[in-house]
């Protein structure tokens, strides 16, 4: 599996938004200042994947989950790993679901959710689930 | 006179952008104008730097030289201000600041500039002193109320300072002492006891 799905996963925070995002989405200020689902990639992986900062890509969990989100090339992840903000939501593998929203409460940003490829893995000492993270595969969109 | 001036401490600024929040509520700035900004350099190497950038109300501004209708002045204690009623959008001061603080909103439908907005360090504008005209165009006047500009006023780590340039320099000349460099850096006398 480690050979179809190289890349460690990790989903965290951002500064500007709060848990699912419900609230922070929906704040002007702070959807103007983080408007875009994103992946952070290293610099060095996206060359060998031919990626460019802005480009769309497919990020695929070997549950079956795909996200299509925007490349962030940046040094803050290492070569092996992908990061996902998980503030986002209203987007399904790459199908906006803004239109089940009531009428006007949809928020001013809507993005794949990251935990739509966080994948199945547990501690082998403690038993504790790995909500947050997993393997995926990263192609270009 | 005193000289009003800001300073961005890079060794305080954690980039969580309250300065930009606080300025574009207060002053009712619409979205896609910003007349603060956070840039990160460096970002994930060692060394980043955050720091939180506007209208630096320069001491030979360039945007006052380049205006073709003479919008742009500086007042007596250094504050740059412009006239919004005179400016015709041309774009001619953002091709010459430095530091990319005038915006420009977008109008009409063929997006066509209108006229500029930047900081004014929460100075209004040439219009009547707090009067709902100032407000509307310009934001608050807090330099008239005797406050510190929004942005210096909520910054959570004092990282942004602004104020009296004598006062900004002297808080300023304390921290680096404090703080110091290779002996007095932080961390050092736990690390490397002195012999």
């Amino acid at each position: 599996m480690v050979k179809e799905f190289p890349f460690v996963l990790t989903t965290g925070r951002m500064v500007e938004h709060m848990g699912g995002g419900a609230e922070t989405r929906s704040n002007k200020y702070l959807a103007e200042l983080q408007p875009e689902m994103y992946a952070e990639v290293n610099p060095r992986l996206g060359n060998d994947l031919g990626i460019r900062e802005g480009d769309l890509i497919h990020i695929e969990s070997p549950e079956g989950g795909r996200i299509t989100v925007k490349a962030k090339l940046t040094e803050r992840v290492d070569t092996k790993t992908i990061f996902l903000p998980f503030h986002f939501g209203g987007f399904l593998m790459g199908e906006s679901l803004a239109g089940n929203f009531p009428e006007g409460l949809a928020p001013y940003v809507l993005g794949e959710s990251a935990n739509t490829v966080t994948n199945y893995g547990y501690d082998i000492v403690t038993q504790i689930q790995a909500t947050k993270d997993g393997l995926c595969k990263v192609t270009r969109a | 006179m005193a000289r009003l001036k800001f300073l961005c401490d890079v060794e305080r600024c954690i980039d969580c952008g309250g300065c930009v929040v606080a300025c574009k509520e207060g002053n009712h700035i619409p979205v896609g104008v910003n007349r603060r900004r956070v840039i990160t350099i460096n970002q994930g190497k060692p060394g980043e730097k955050s720091i939180s950038v506007a209208c630096m109300h320069c001491a030979d501004a360039p945007c006052i030289a380049v205006c073709p209708v003479k919008c742009i002045y500086q007042r007596e204690d250094g504050v740059v201000l412009h006239n919004k009623e005179t400016c015709i959008g041309c774009g001619y001061c953002f091709m010459a600041c430095p530091f990319g603080a005038p915006q420009f909103p977008k109008t009409g439908v063929f997006g066509s500039r209108g006229a500029m907005d930047k900081c004014t360090m929460c100075a209004g504008g040439p219009v009547e002193t707090f009067s709902e005209k100032e407000r509307t165009l310009y934001g608050q006047n807090r330099i008239a109320e005797g406050k510190v500009p929004l942005c210096a006023g909520m910054c959570a780590t004092r990282a942004l300072l602004a104020g009296d340039a004598d006062v900004v320099a002297d808080v300023y000349r304390e921290r680096v002492f404090k703080r110091g460099s290779g002996a007095n850096a932080w961390g050092w006398d736990k690390a490397y006891p002195k012999k």
